[in-house]
């Protein structure tokens, strides 16, 4: 008897271990803490551009802190393109915030996305889909870019439950 | 006199090139019979369709733009750069062609949310008008100089950059509000003084905040930024409350972080008075 509930308690400590680590459709997915908020958020991380890398340097070897122009509204028109009403609407509820890594060239390397009240289903390839169509329309622009003597990559977010759906009063695009 | 102010928008649209298979008989090279066997389909691709400007015209105002004034007969002229020309004092430098870069980055930085919106009426509702200057031997791409009160911009992309606008906006509105200015909390001769990291951490929060994207500080360090975004994400949910606690605790690890910012710190200053006179404005933009 003592045995039997031994081996129940293992199992369930497999299955909690291999959900904080499942990897599908290139994403690996986890659950973490906003300690902020006490609230449970999910980590929906690209899991081929690697963990670390260097940030662009200046003249001096210095990083350069970069501030950068996105085209949100673009961003916000290819998410209305790429999911539908439905799916537009549980991003909206999961509090969708994108990831980006983005080259000191303006590209968009790496996509990846945190849920900030993740309770609605995942569709991981309509994910992937947005990605990739980030990465191939999406660029950005920095004032800061002419000052990169040594190139890198570096960290932005993009706070996507703010800007969707579409709405073009908001979003005028720049060209 | 009517005004008239035009925006204009770019158009994209999705494109996908389709072929449908067919089964065609013939018999001694005459078509007897065709039947549809399916649709295959590349992947679908965005093209850029054109733009369009939309004009919306308001009411009347009195009053002038561009100066007139004296004979009465003169038609007064209307400015290229009305929304510009409500928070600059004095034009140092600045071209007609780069006065209408600023503009539209001043416009395009106003429209992209409430945050930078707040901004910009804190500034013009005060009455607070900086100078502006073009310095190509500016060390940032942009920076706001509390002792002369002017706005330096590096370049023309600076110009165009409306990020660098929020956060030196962002530094103005604080010239604005701290009394007496914050000239005695900036870097002298490269020296930081006490207080200039704070000023710094406050208007990167401003514009964290306010804003759409977020964040270019600690970039370097993945955990800190992540509790940092979290941070911030948390306030945005939170109705924009914010703990001073947590405040002070995420301010300490910016000046331990950033040695460029690094200063000794003010108690004064722990409190965020800028950040809490302006964060009432800011909104989620949720529908």
């Amino acid at each position: 008897m003592k045995s039997r509930t031994i081996f129940f308690v293992t199992l369930i400590s497999m299955c909690i271990n291999i959900y904080a680590q499942d990897i599908s459709e290139g994403f690996k997915i986890e659950q973490r803490m906003n300690q902020y908020s006490n609230k449970e958020i999910l980590m929906i991380t690209d899991a081929v551009f690697p963990v670390k890398y260097d940030l662009p340097k200046d003249l001096n070897g210095k990083s350069i802190e970069m501030n950068v122009d996105l085209p949100f509204s673009k961003v916000s028109w290819i998410a209305d393109s790429v999911f539908n009403r439905e799916e537009i609407s549980k991003l909206k509820e999961n509090r969708c915030v994108i990831e980006l890594i983005i080259s000191s060239a303006g590209i968009i390397k790496s996509v990846s996305y945190i849920y900030y009240n993740p309770k609605e289903e995942i569709n991981l390839k309509k994910l992937r889909e947005f990605a990739k169509i980030l990465k191939q329309d999406v660029k950005a622009n920095s004032a800061s870019f002419k000052d990169v003597q040594m190139p890198g990559y570096f960290p932005y977010s993009i706070i996507l439950y703010s800007i969707i759906p579409y709405d073009k009063k908001y979003n005028t695009m720049k060209k | 006199m009517a005004i008239t102010n035009c925006i204009t928008y770019d158009v994209y649209y999705w494109e996908q090139n389709c072929t449908d298979w067919w089964s065609v008989t013939y018999v001694d090279g005459a078509e007897v019979s065709r039947t549809y066997s399916r649709t295959t389909c590349g992947s679908q691709y965005m093209v850029y369709g054109g733009s369009y400007t939309e004009c919306l015209t308001t009411g009347t105002t009195s009053g002038t733009y561009g100066g007139g004034g004296g004979g009465g007969t003169t038609t007064p002229q209307q400015s290229q750069t009305p929304t510009a020309d409500k928070i600059i004092a004095t034009n140092k430098n600045l071209t007609g062609d780069q006065m209408k870069l600023f503009e539209n980055s001043l416009k395009q930085f106003i429209n992209e949310n409430c945050g930078s919106k707040a901004v910009y009426n804190a500034l013009i509702n005060n009455g607070f008008k900086v100078n502006i200057e073009m310095k190509g031997t500016l060390e940032n791409s942009a920076a706001y100089n509390p002792v002369s009160g002017t706005l330096y911009f590096k370049n023309n992309d600076a110009l165009q950059s409306s990020y660098a606008l929020r956060e030196e906006l962002a530094h103005a509105f604080q010239d604005n509000f701290y009394p007496g200015g914050t000239d005695r909390f900036a870097q002298i001769n490269g020296i930081n003084s006490a207080g200039y990291s704070q000023i710094e951490f406050e208007a990167k929060v401003i514009v964290d905040l306010g804003a759409t994207g977020c964040c270019s500080m600690f970039s370097d360090n993945t955990v800190l930024r992540q509790q940092y975004l979290n941070w911030i994400i948390q306030v945005k949910e939170n109705g924009f409350v914010i703990n001073d606690n947590v405040y002070k605790d995420l301010l300490i690890k910016f000046n331990n972080n950033h040695a460029e910012y690094s200063s000794p710190l003010l108690d004064e200053l722990f409190s965020h008075p800028a950040l809490n006179s302006i964060k009432s404005s800011f909104c989620n933009l949720i529908n």
